[in-house]
């Protein structure tokens, strides 16, 4: 038994010597031009919809005058009301009931907020039905083969609520005060569904809105010396932005010319083109027995560093800068003749790269780089580790999507600035016995 | 800047370290135990050429000073299938081997081999032998840290690592019989087994490059294949003396790449190996024994391009036994020896030469009358291994098992 235990102790004499490394062998690193290892590039937009994401964003930028507003979509109130009448101890129903006025209670996000304080909230009902899910800028309802257009884009006609000043150092929430007129015009409304709009005129305001609360003040017909409070059933959020990213302003989403790369936004955007790498590189002149000019045979085993290098573009609008690190994923096509709805395969990085914000508030030309090494090994191959062919296509996308009103916006195609892809290669003669 | 290593085990060491502890434990038991086919290996030489050659003795010959032939008594070895003669029952030998080594100043390795395993039967007049053991071993690894420039004022860090693994191993059947009283003799052959391999990585740091690096790696594999006939002959001289003689000659060692491996097929000749040995009685209970072996592998050398080889190698040994030691009224034998070779491939340009002081005892353990049934011997090596410039000690603990039965 001693002797079986022996067994286990197996060390592999070891040196460090480098006479004793017969193979002599070259790393170097070489960078492909975006049109010389992808085609088929596009950019697609509509992903998702501001509708499904928590915080819903105000905002305001006065260079552009793009803006982001706050739809509120609150269910309507209950027509008897029931109160415990003075003195009494039996609550009394009541359907004949007179409003005289209101609170709405705007519940703000006073961590993470852009701009100068104290920001001016304006708050105002909108006259026209909307769907929350899919309201867009231009359209009330944005629904394929029915879009009925705001009358006026951004929300339509409006009627104002009220309005107040909110500085973040203070408190979180802000008070707007209905008076008698508005809310019973809300209640009138209320037969239905009410719509309010939330904005801001601060420039340079980017306000995240966490929620709401409509409270109107009534005086019932039996005891008009009290007031009752009443709610709303329920409330739902989502907002709207004229924001455009710039190279989409003038094009077409999914067409062909310039744009730039884009991921993320509400609804997101994807970016996606087909790896095409070419069959050789170019490669120092040692590789060649000093023949210039030396290239050499773009192999699976001697790509040991592959990354797209991505450029930040400059942003139309301060409104479509990322407020937060966003996550970008680079995931396979698996059906590219039906992109923009193709199925996607899972993020080629399991946790994919973190891009922060800073990249898209000053200069353009930040370099990010994300790493491809498996993907474009595979790429190569034909086949992936399970031996499935490999999708040449992959979209960029933002996880989650959508990601919020910024958009990551990198250097396109056509551009100095076009994205790269860097490989670092290693090569050697091989192993032999001599 | 610095980046650290996370190092996974190969399947091979895995592999190995379970065959090792399976072969232990066989040969505890006495059961059939394949032998791996490499001997202790150290940097210095098994990094020359394609390994170092394999001693195949067992614990007695070892602590006797590496005795390769004419031994008194019994016994098999790889290298004197003459010694198998004087068995008159069916015999399995099997010897393990722990090794330690290190360089100044440097972490000590260590392993687990067994150099040889041997079944005699007799039949007849004769004996028939089978025996699997080792002729060339190879393992070992170098690992080099480098900067690598991109020509633009950036460098980054890459580790080269080197493996090299493998074993030449002999299967060989054979024939041993006394000619009369005082001469016996043995002769055995078979087929040269194995395989080489060679692994070649370099990992770049990914602090320098990015969090997705890959391993680069370049692999070489080679099957070999390749004929042995072992000789020798043993003459009792008379009563307190036995001489003996013996050779290994070998065909090609054929090295074979698989299919993704460069290169052609290597034909490796491997020298003739003469050997002349004597055990002689100096006074009652005290003999002494010496032997020596040459053998020239200056072809074999070229073949693989290993620069100033030293060509033509000796070994030598000598060892005294007393046998009058004893413990609970079974024997016990003691001995003290020493042996010097010369290995057959230079290091960096450099011969290799090796010296050992070695030492052991031996348990008579199941007697019948003058029939050894059951043995053990437990060796002790303690020896030096250099190439004048850069030395290396070591530590072998062998032990042997002879177990006969009808």
């Amino acid at each position: 038994m001693a002797m079986g235990l022996f067994g286990c102790s197996e060390q592999t004499p070891s040196a460090t010597e480098p006479g004793l490394i017969p193979v002599v062998a070259e790393t170097f690193e070489v960078r492909i031009p975006f049109e010389s290892f992808s085609s088929n590039f596009r950019v697609d937009g509509g992903f998702g919809h501001p509708s499904q994401l928590e915080t819903t964003i105000v905002a305001f930028d006065a260079n552009s005058g793009d803006q982001s507003v706050a739809l509120i979509e609150f269910d309507g109130f209950l027509r008897v009301i029931s109160y415990m009448p003075p003195g009494g101890s039996v609550e009394v129903p009541d359907s004949i009931w007179t409003p005289i006025g209101g609170d709405l209670l705007l519940f703000l996000d006073s961590a993470r907020v852009g701009g100068d304080e104290p920001y001016r909230l304006i708050a105002e009902r909108i006259t026209e039905p909307f769907e929350f899910r899919n309201a867009s800028w231009n359209f009330a309802v944005d629904s394929l083969g029915g879009g009925v257009p705001w009358s006026i884009p951004g929300g339509g006609a409006v009627e104002s609520m009220g309005e107040g000043a909110w500085r973040p150092s203070v408190t979180d929430t802000i008070r707007i005060p209905i008076d008698s007129t508005q809310a019973a015009r809300i209640v009138r409304a209320a037969t239905g569904v009410l719509g309010v709009r939330v904005r801001t005129d601060t420039d340079g305001a980017q306000i995240r809105l966490r929620g709401v609360d409509l409270e109107i003040r009534v005086r019932p017909s039996l005891h008009p010396e009290i007031t009752v409070p009443i709610r709303p059933f329920s409330d739902r959020q989502t907002f709207i932005s004229s924001a455009r990213p710039a190279a989409l302003s003038g094009g077409t989403q999914g067409g062909a010319g310039p744009s730039n790369l884009l991921v993320g936004g509400a609804p997101a955007f994807r970016s996606s083109f087909s790896f095409q790498l070419p069959d050789s590189v170019a490669a120092p002149p040692a590789l060649c027995a000093g023949v210039t000019p030396c290239s050499v045979p773009l192999t699976p085993g001697t790509v040991v560093y592959a990354g797209i290098e991505l450029r930040s573009a400059e942003q139309a609008t301060r409104l479509l800068a990322p407020a937060d690190t966003t996550i970008l994923e680079i995931r396979p096509v698996l059906a590219p003749e039906l992109l923009p709805k193709s199925p996607m395969g899972p993020p080629i990085q399991v946790f994919g790269r973190r891009i922060p914000p800073d990249a898209f508030r000053g200069e353009a030309g930040v370099l990010y780089e994300v790493p491809v090494t498996r993907f474009v090994r595979d790429v190569l191959t034909g086949v992936d580790f399970r031996g499935n062919a490999v999708p040449f296509a992959v979209s960029l996308v933002a996880a989650p999507e959508p990601s919020g009103l910024g958009v990551l916006s990198f250097a396109g195609p056509g551009s100095a600035e076009a994205p790269t892809l860097r490989l670092i290669l290693t090569r050697s003669p091989g192993v032999t016995l001599r | 800047m610095t980046f650290r290593r996370i190092r996974l085990v190969s399947s091979a060491a895995a592999r190995f370290s379970f065959r090792c502890v399976l072969g232990g434990a066989f040969a505890f038991a006495g059961g059939i135990a394949a032998p791996t086919p490499v001997s202790a290996q150290s940097i210095l030489s098994s990094a020359a050429g394609i390994g170092a050659p394999t001693q195949t003795m067992d614990a007695r010959a070892r602590m006797l000073g590496g005795i390769s032939v004419g031994m008194r008594g019994p016994h098999w070895t790889p290298t004197d299938p003459a010694g198998a003669a004087r068995y008159r029952l069916p015999t399995i030998s099997a010897t393990a081997e722990i090794t330690t080594e290190s360089g100044a100043g440097e972490e000590p390795t260590g392993r687990t081999r067994f150099p040889a395993f041997g079944i005699a039967y007799p039949y007849g007049s004769n004996v028939i032998t089978l025996g699997f053991s080792g002729v060339l071993g190879q393992e070992w690894e170098s690992e080099v840290l480098r900067s690598i420039s991109f020509g633009d004022g950036r460098t980054i860090q890459a580790f080269d690592r080197f493996v090299a693994r493998g074993g030449i191993s002999a299967l060989n059947l054979g024939l041993a019989r006394n000619v009369g009283s005082s001469v016996s003799v043995g002769v055995s052959g078979g087929l040269l087994l194995g395989s080489l391999t060679h692994i070649y990585t370099r990992e770049l740091s990914p602090v320098d490059v990015g969090p997705e690096v890959e391993l680069y790696a370049d692999r070489g594999f080679w099957q070999s294949d390749g004929q042995t006939v072992t000789a020798s002959v043993n003459w009792d001289v008379s009563p307190i003396l036995r001489v003996g003689g013996g050779f290994t000659w070998s065909g090609d060692l054929n090295l074979r790449p698989s299919e993704d491996t460069l290169g052609e097929v290597v034909d490796i000749p491997l020298p003739l190996t003469i050997r002349l040995g004597a055990e002689g009685t100096l006074s009652p209970g005290l003999s002494m024994a010496a032997s020596w072996s040459r053998a020239d592998w200056s072809e074999a050398a070229e073949a693989v391009g290993n620069a100033n080889a030293p060509g033509a190698v000796t070994e030598w040994g000598t060892g005294l036994e007393w046998g009058r030691g004893s413990i609970r009224g079974r024997p016990m034998p003691l001995a003290v020896g020493y042996r010097a070779r010369d290995l057959p491939f230079s290091y960096l340009g450099d011969a290799v030469s090796e010296r050992a002081v070695t030492g052991g005892i031996g348990l008579h353990l199941v007697d019948s009358e003058d029939i050894p049934l059951a043995r053990a011997f437990l060796s002790w090596e303690r020896g030096t291994r250099g190439t004048g410039t850069l030395d290396e000690t070591f530590w072998r603990t062998s032990i042997s098992f002879r177990i006969s039965g009808r």
